[in-house]
């Protein structure tokens, strides 16, 4: 089997059915499609009772967050590669048939994906990483030959740490025994970073592949300034303290790929803390900081930095550690 | 009240005068004058069951505007007359065995002017048929419609004892009255019951069990069991309240929800347990109680256990089969729960199995009071070779030596502190839950951990549930593997640090008054877990042990470096400390619990190990 997409759904409700039929209207037929139930009621359970697919599997559990129910996907997994897509998101009709060919000619540990962003407004635009894809393009037209691996990792590292985002193949996970960091949110930047870490050859594909729903009606999960944010501080000092242990953490390019990424998330959650929580946030953080190794801290000037945050997110650390 | 008190209260011709025309009360809001025979001693009863079995219970329900109410054993009209007062649509039945008492609530029917009441003179006798061709019923009913009563046609029933509860009675204080079949009760299809007739209560609860009697109260003098009252599935919704001794047998609006069966479902969570699921199950079912029903979860064996289970017990209806793909342990036990409708649950091991009748004394006991946790005691046990089995005593067995302090049917129980388990060992199998309080408290079995899930169930459990009901002598057979999970020492001994940190995280959110249970219970889990580690896990746990410590002193202050020191650990107190002061001028504050480590979560650490 080729593919294993992973959705997991905590009462997504009505949502759910264009997501499912996203992935069971592919062009490309060789997959099966896993579909953790985190606990739902009805009417989310009758909707996933409802669907007659041989090649959707429900896998139930009682509410064990996010990571725990992707995780469990990971375990019943049984194609060449994995995707992930939320419940309210939809992958695009030629998204495995793409990913399938390029499989078939490079066999890649990883493919990373373009998507297509759906935001409050009317139009549809290009996913947040886009502008990473076009920098990453124009520095690639400045060689002559192919990028390096070291590159392509820099640049991948740097993309949105999502994880409709990637195709990553059933070994790469087994070998780096990957998961998703049970009881937090914020679960896909130890993904992202490690399973590019683990990578040994990684593609890029032009087409897009999946839409990201931004939904007035249902906030996103990451979007609540509940003290959900916080969950980002656990995220952020394992990813720090795992990927420092890797070889690729000597490659500084990818390393400041990693702190621009996780500073950016940390910023951003402490921004939208309520103003109450920011304080407790902050010492937290400091401590988180100042056990890091301090070379995450002195990001190179070459990192991938499409959106240059680099100043802003050092200045940024330096003050918290003051 | 005594019996023997009513057969010897004196008749209003030999009081005073001043007895006679009584006192007067304020019941059911309303102010009301008895006659009765004030000697004291039945006022006093009388009105402290008022206050604290019929107020209450009349305050917390909706009656109907109409409808008819039998008072059975009315005695002088205690809650029958104030009852026809306050419900004037109402017909009361007011049936009384004893002559004298009868007498006085007569008085009282005709000073009182209610002309909703019917009295009769007479005892429901269990062992009295109703006859065919007995016009006894058409009678009674006629006697419900036409006021007022006569009295005379009832001399003419059978004359039969009614039952002695207590055999020092002597003869010459048991009297002789009317006596009527139960099933009478039936036809006269009573809205409200009020029930006061020791002895009557098991044969009156089987004449109810067809038919719709919406409301039932009052006390029970011998134990019965806890389904009696209950209506079958045909005999409509039904709320009681019925007093016995200390414990109340209690049913609500609630408990008729379509969701809410008011049983106890056993869920066991089986993988690959061909050779014990028998025992197990039996043993559940060994004592017959249509209450107590068995929910296998065969989490994915590949022995063939699950079609066993399907050919042993496909047609019994106290046996369900769920299966699901494998998600280990806690995810089993939950899926049971999920799939459960019943008011109560428990959870057990495929290999293990229990005394017959465990179960059931531990729904009676959370029927009759209402405790969200009924535990067991327990015994470990090994078969030989030889298929003899041999059991040992647990730790406890030197805790609970005397006899329990409360008795229920025919075993006794003590009530102890939640908190006491809170540091014990987890022993989850072993107990009742009530669902709507694992629900309310949100206890689940945290999925993703893959070994010690019961720890932090049972923690929590015991840090919300109270005091929990010890029933005595009911044991649970405990089978001792060679194999057992907790002998391996691998890494899953690091899921104790991401529960604990759960379990924090929620006394934070919570404001737990006092995490000191917390921090013993975690120090005895790291004593515990250091000791059968692994060799080579042994240096990452310190440093997991180390950080988790010293975060949790710079989340809730200060730990006791005395406590640290019993660990077991070497230079534990040592290393904290100086984390924390590494950890430079940090000030205590509660979003240091938030931190994450590695070293926290077997999954990081299967991360970590596989980096390079």
């Amino acid at each position: 089997m080729k593919f294993s997409c992973i959705m997991t759904t905590f009462n997504d409700g009505e949502l759910i059915r264009q997501s499912v039929a996203s992935v069971l209207c592919q062009t490309y037929n060789d997959f099966e499609l896993l579909l953790v139930d985190d606990g739902s009621s009805t009417p989310t359970t009758d909707i996933l009772a409802s669907f007659n697919d041989p090649r959707i599997r429900i896998l139930p559990q009682a509410n064990d967050g996010l990571s725990s129910a992707r995780n469990r996907g990971l375990c019943h997994a049984r194609g060449d590669y994995i995707c992930f897509l939320d419940a309210d998101d939809t992958r695009a009709p030629w998204s495995f048939a793409q990913a399938a060919e390029l499989i078939d000619a490079k066999h890649p540990d990883l493919i990373l994906v373009p998507g297509i962003l759906s935001s409050g407004r009317t139009r549809l635009e290009p996913f947040m990483d886009h502008v990473n894809v076009t920098a990453m393009k124009e520095e690639e037209a400045t060689r002559t030959g192919q990028m390096t691996l070291k590159a392509r990792k820099a640049w991948a590292t740097s993309f949105e740490p999502q994880s409709a985002n990637k195709f990553v193949a059933r070994n790469l996970i087994e070998r780096g025994k990957l998961r998703f960091p049970n009881d937090h949110f914020f679960e896909d930047i130890l993904f992202h970073v490690l399973a590019i870490a683990h990578a040994e050859s990684v593609e890029f594909l032009d087409a897009p592949s999946f839409t990201y729903f931004q939904r007035q009606l249902r906030p996103q999960l990451t979007a609540s300034n509940g003290q959900i944010r916080f969950d980002i501080l656990g995220t952020a000092r394992v990813t720090f303290q795992i990927f420092e242990q890797h070889k690729d953490f000597r490659n500084v390019r990818q390393r400041g790929a990693v702190s621009i990424g996780t500073l950016r998330l940390l910023h951003w959650c402490e921004q939208e803390l309520p103003a109450y929580h920011k304080y407790g946030f902050r010492l937290a953080l400091r401590e988180l900081l100042r056990g890091v190794n301090p070379h995450y801290l002195v990001i190179d000037k070459a990192t991938p930095d499409p959106r240059r945050e680099r100043k802003k997110l050092t200045r940024y650390a330096r003050e918290v550690m003051a | 009240m005594n019996i023997l008190a009513k057969l010897r209260g004196a008749s209003p011709n030999s009081e005073s005068d001043s007895g006679a025309r009584g006192a007067s009360h304020v019941i059911f809001g309303q102010i009301i004058q008895f006659a009765c025979n004030e000697n004291g001693l039945d006022t006093a009863h009388q009105l402290r069951d008022l206050r604290t079995i019929y107020e209450p219970f009349l305050a917390s329900r909706a009656i109907p505007k109409a409808g008819v109410c039998l008072d059975l054993g009315a005695g002088a009209g205690w809650f029958g007359l104030p009852f026809a007062m306050a419900f004037k649509d109402w017909t009361v039945i007011c049936v009384e065995a004893d002559p004298v008492q009868y007498d006085f609530l007569k008085i009282n029917v005709e000073r009182l002017q209610l002309e909703n009441v019917v009295c009769i003179n007479a005892a429901f006798h269990p062992e009295v048929m109703a006859e065919e061709g007995d016009d006894a019923s058409a009678f009674l009913r006629g006697e419900v419609r036409g006021r007022p009563a006569n009295f005379q046609h009832l001399r003419a029933l059978s004359m039969k004892l009614a039952p002695v509860i207590t055999d020092s009675v002597p003869v010459e204080d048991v009297v002789s009255c009317s006596a009527l079949s139960p099933d009478l009760i039936a036809d006269l299809s009573p809205d409200l019951i009020r029930l006061d007739a020791p002895g009557c209560e098991a044969a009156i609860a089987q004449a109810l069990k067809h038919k719709s009697a919406g409301l039932v109260v009052g006390r029970t003098y011998p134990y019965l069991p806890s389904h009696s009252f209950a209506p079958s599935e045909w005999g409509g919704a039904r709320q009681f309240y019925l007093v016995h001794g200390d414990h109340i047998l209690r049913r609500d609006y609630e408990d008729d929800f379509p969701t809410r069966k008011s049983r106890l479902d056993v869920v066991v969570a089986m993988f690959n347990a061909r050779d014990f699921i028998r025992e197990c199950v039996d043993s559940i079912l060994a004592d017959g109680n249509p209450d107590i029903r068995v929910l296998v979860v065969d989490d994915g064996s590949t022995d063939g256990s699950g079609k066993m289970v399907d050919s042993l017990y496909g047609d019994n209806p106290r046996v369900r089969l769920l299966s699901k793909t494998n998600g280990g342990c806690a995810s089993a036990r939950n899926f049971g729960r999920r799939h459960s409708d019943a008011s109560h649950i428990a959870f057990i091991d495929a290999d293990d199995r229990l005394d017959p009748g465990m179960f059931s004394a531990l729904l009676e006991t959370a029927r009759y009071t209402g405790t969200f946790v009924a535990e067991g005691e327990f015994k470990t046990f090994t078969t030989g070779p030889d298929g003899v089995d041999i059991f040992s005593p647990s730790h406890e067995a030197e805790v609970y030596k005397n006899a329990g302090h409360h008795r229920l049917a025919d075993f006794d129980f003590d009530w102890i502190p939640g908190a006491q388990i809170i540091i014990g060992q987890p022993t989850i199998w072993r107990r009742v839950y009530r669902r709507d309080f694992l629900d309310r408290k949100k206890i689940w079995f945290p999925e993703h951990v893959r070994a010690f899930d019961d720890q932090i169930f049972q923690l929590y459990v015991g840090h919300y549930a109270g005091s929990i009901a010890h029933v005595r002598e009911q044991f649970y057979h405990y089978r001792q593997h060679p194999a057992q999970d907790i002998k391996q020492g691998d890494e899953r001994h690091f899921y104790s640090f991401n529960m604990f940190r759960s379990v924090f995280l929620r006394a934070l959110d919570e404001g737990w008054q006092d995490i000191s249970l917390i921090i013993q219970s975690l120090l005895n889990t790291m004593s515990w877990s250091y000791g059968g580690l692994r060799d080579d896990l042994k240096q990452i746990y310190v440093e997991a042990a180390v950080e988790f410590l010293a975060i949790l002193d710079r989340t809730f202050g200060g730990i006791e470096p005395d406590l640290l020191r019993t660990v077991g650990i070497p230079g534990l107190d040592y290393l904290v400390q100086r984390q924390i002061r590494e950890m430079g001028n940090a000030p205590v504050n509660y979003a240091m619990m938030r931190l994450e480590s590695w070293r926290w979560q077997p999954e990081f650490i299967r991360m970590m190990l596989n980096i390079k």
